[in-house]
């Protein structure tokens, strides 16, 4: 769009130039003809007033006497004089004696009388007026203008014709004269085109001055974002040569300038065989015209390297602007992430760690033992097996399958820092193996395994322990006591350190330490249970817990458990019928009670229901009202599931007759409080002589 | 629906990347465990695709795929690989491979390649 815009204004120009320069010469022209006229008439008018001087009659008498006398003498004189005065080069009369020649008569310049010349102008002799002749008359007496004015006798003859010659040089003189005044119309024609051009252009060299400045402002303020972006900016073409433009964190990178380096010698400055692919892969990428498959190339490139134990990472995006080789260009961002590197590895570290205490917890036995048996190793069994005088490689391969089981028991253990080492002698008794065994072989193996700090590789991992747990951990009692508020530490801590569902197993596995399935904490009614139906004289079925493997704080809901022996209670003495009454019914003969436990998201349901004789809601309606907890209007307008919530008010907790009928309710108080305590909620469930269920509703509460 | 032939030395793999082929709608109609398998397979029934290891007893993936590309040169070869074996996978997409996917993959990230190689032209 711009540069249209520029031919056209340099178009303009031109044809304004040259229609400028055309005047110019138009008017130098016309000032040169003008200038030649007016020396062509000078000439002119000298030749009619010497004419006129001319005595017609004394002249004729002199071509036809062809004689000199006074008159010739006088006039000679004249003419001479006429030379001097007007500065003329030549003047003279010539008279025509045939169609190509002339004779002279009169002559300033000497005397030559009937003189002949061919080179005469033959409309002198013709012309009845006078005139002026050319610049271009040039004759053997140099570049001429000439004027001539005819003497003409009392018949109109023309009998001869007065020459005046101007020397051009005067001409020349006049031209030179006015030089000044030709170059000061130039000057003005030039001024006045320059004075054009600036007014068209003074507009626009206004805009792209503003249009530069306006780039540089923002070319400085994107140089400023790059350079404080904390990323590193580069870029380069075909021939990989980093670009002169980079961004400050890239000098802060690589330590110097990048300038003309090439791009894999500055990422891969020692490895031969990176720097040649990254060329080739660049190459291509750069080559390649089909974007799908130079995204795949792109995506072949490295994405991390590492620079003097720095971490960098590399992101290379195609530059689809045109670079200024003409081809693609390649940019590239840096980022070091040394500190998040580090950050992550200590993480990692930190998570062995934890992983690492959780496992020798709860596996301790197998902890100790293993630990026993490797230091039995390093102390007294490598000794024996290095000085016996079984057959070498044979101890370097009952040394290898011991290093091997140990590597594998404190894999299991997660003891990372004792099973890389050992994985690395392992390694090398390998090695050892697969040399031919000389006498060189078992020396090998002494250098090699009393080399080995196989003591001091467990002494790194026995101090975290001993740092997290105490050292009374690593004592060889069968049964140690860990304080929970140690397990509590370590439980947060894993929660902070990994992700949730890695944790996740890690906290199971360390809270069956600590917590307890929600079922343990019912096991105890049922020998309860028995024991109280053999005081009640009932007969029961041993109380049936199904579902509940879900590990709980027991800390936290042993009381409400406890409470629960009043609705065990209940059940069995007011729900669970006598024996006969339940014959009579057509029942089992034993009661039966039972416990289900599921989860539910964040709940817990736990459903205590008995196959008893259910709970009369209208004898717990005329209770309340006797109680005087309701009226008796609102009992009966209150719907039999709000009735029977009354089985856990404090006034039925209390005063039950036991078999009364209505007195399902003792101690039942208790309970709520506890519920209410944990924020849960019950539900009573009743049928008349088919039984009675309590369904809980807990929030599970981990801290 | 494609039909994909499945180069690989192990049987973990193929079974792996069928039961997500399968999943995808595509048929297997080959598997072979090393590349030298793999040109016999390929000419035997003209998949629509291959998937082909890089590491390989015999013959390699690399040599495969230009076995098969010398062969077939409209085949449609991706390289299954290791992350630290681009530079392999380079020589195999040079070579006419036309994509790659790196072990451990996800069927997201076959799925991705898959179809767009056999959207290629």
């Amino acid at each position: 769009m711009k540069t249209k815009m520029r031919k056209k204004l340099i178009i303009t120009y031109g044809i304004v130039l040259l229609i400028l320069l055309l005047i110019q010469g138009l008017f130098i022209h016309y000032w040169y003809v003008r200038t030649l006229n007016d020396v062509g008439n000078n000439a002119m008018n000298i030749s009619i007033s010497v004419a006129k001087a001319i005595n017609i009659d004394e002249y004729e008498k002199l071509i036809t006497t062809k004689k000199r006398n006074d008159y010739f003498n006088q006039m000679q004189s004249y003419f001479r004089n006429v030379q001097m005065t007007t500065g003329v080069k030549y003047v003279y009369v010539e008279h025509q004696i045939s169609k190509t020649q002339i004779e002279y008569i009169f002559d300033a310049e000497k005397d030559s009388f009937l003189e002949k010349d061919d080179n005469s102008t033959p409309e002198a002799h013709t012309t009845p007026h006078s005139f002026h002749t050319a610049v271009d008359s040039y004759s053997v007496w140099g570049t001429l203008i000439t004027g001539y004015s005819p003497l003409i006798n009392k018949d109109g003859e023309i009998i001869g014709a007065v020459g005046t010659d101007i020397d051009v040089s005067y001409f020349y003189q006049e031209l030179l004269d006015n030089l000044f005044s030709i170059s000061l119309y130039s000057c003005g024609m030039i001024a006045l085109f320059c004075f054009l051009v600036y007014i068209t252009l003074s507009q626009e060299i206004k805009e792209r001055k503003q249009a530069q400045e306006m780039l540089t402002q923002s070319s400085l303020s994107l140089r400023n974002l790059l350079n404080n972006a904390g990323q590193g900016f580069l870029s380069f073409g075909e021939n990989l040569r980093i670009d002169t433009e980079y961004s400050s964190e890239c000098l802060k990178i690589f330590g110097y300038d990048l300038k003309n380096h090439l791009f894999p010698d500055v990422i891969f400055p020692e490895d031969i065989v990176q720097r040649e692919f990254l060329t080739n892969v660049l190459r291509d990428v750069i080559k390649e015209t089909d974007h799908t498959k130079q995204s795949i190339l792109l995506s072949l490139l490295p994405e991390e390297i590492t620079l003097d134990e720095r971490f960098i990472h590399l992101d290379f995006r195609i530059i689809q602007t045109e670079h200024k080789e003409g081809s693609l260009a390649i940019m590239v961002i840096l980022t070091d992430f040394t500190d998040k590197r580090c950050l992550e590895q200590q993480m990692e570290d930190e998570r062995k760690i934890l992983k690492m205490i959780v496992r020798v917890i709860t596996e301790r036995n197998n902890f100790i033992v293993t630990i026993h048996d490797y230091k039995h190793f390093c102390h007294n069994v490598l000794q024996e097996m290095l000085s016996a005088s079984t057959p070498s490689h044979e101890t370097v391969y009952e040394c290898f399958r011991r290093i091997h089981t140990y590597k594998g028991n404190f894999s299991q253990l997660e003891m990372p820092h004792i099973e890389k080492h050992l994985n690395s002698l392992e390694d090398k008794l390998s090695e050892l193996l697969k040399e031919p065994e000389d006498t060189e072989t078992r020396a090998q193996l002494i250098a090699l395994m009393s080399n080995a700090p196989l003591m001091e590789w467990l002494n790194q991992e026995l101090n975290i322990i001993n740092k997290t747990l105490g050292d009374w951990f690593l004592t060889d009692d069968i049964v140690v006591i860990v304080d929970e508020t140690k397990l509590i530490e370590l439980e947060e801590k894993i929660k902070e350190m990994f992700p949730t569902t890695e944790g996740q197993a890690l906290i199971i596995e360390l809270r069956r330490l600590r917590y307890k399935s929600f079922s343990d904490l019912l096991k105890p009614y049922q020998s309860y249970v028995l024991k109280l139906s053999e005081l009640l004289e009932k007969h029961i079925h041993p109380m049936l817990i199904s579902g509940g493997d879900i590990l709980v704080n027991p800390g936290i809901y042993q009381s409400f458990a406890k409470t629960l022996v009043h609705v065990f209670r209940n059940a069995l003495d007011h729900g669970i019928e006598p024996m006969e009454e339940r014959i009579d019914q057509g029942k089992d003969e034993f009661g039966l009670i039972k416990c289900t436990i599921k989860r539910e998201e964040d709940y817990l349901t736990l459903i205590i229901s008995d196959d008893g004789r259910g709970i009369n809601i209208n004898a717990l309606r005329e209770k309340a009202i006797t109680k005087g907890i309701i009226d008796r209007e609102t009992a009966n307008r209150l719907a039999d599931e709000k009735i029977l919530a009354y089985i856990f008010h404090d006034d039925f907790s209390t005063n039950n007759r036991p078999n009364e009928i209505s007195g399902y309710g003792m101690g039942l108080s208790a309970v709520k409080k506890e519920l209410d305590r944990l924020g849960g909620y019950v539900e009573v469930k009743t049928k008349l002589h088919e039984g009675t269920a309590l369904c809980f509703s807990i929030p599970i509460i981990e801290a | 629906m494609a039909r994909i032939l499945l180069v690989d030395d192990s049987a973990f793999i193929r079974r792996n990347l069928s039961t997500i082929f399968i999943n995808m709608g595509h048929e297997i109609v080959g598997e072979a465990s090393d590349g030298r398998q793999a040109y016999t397979e390929y000419s035997a029934c003209r998949p629509d695709l291959v998937t082909m290891d890089v590491t390989m007893p015999y013959v390699d993936g690399i040599e495969a795929v230009r076995n098969i590309l010398g062969g077939f040169p409209q085949a449609k070869i991706i390289m299954i690989s290791t992350l630290n074996q681009k530079p392999h996978v380079y020589e195999a997409i040079k070579n006419g491979a036309k994509h790659y996917i790196i072990k451990p993959f996800t069927p997201e990230k076959v799925s991705e390649v898959v179809n767009l190689v056999l959207g290629m032209d």
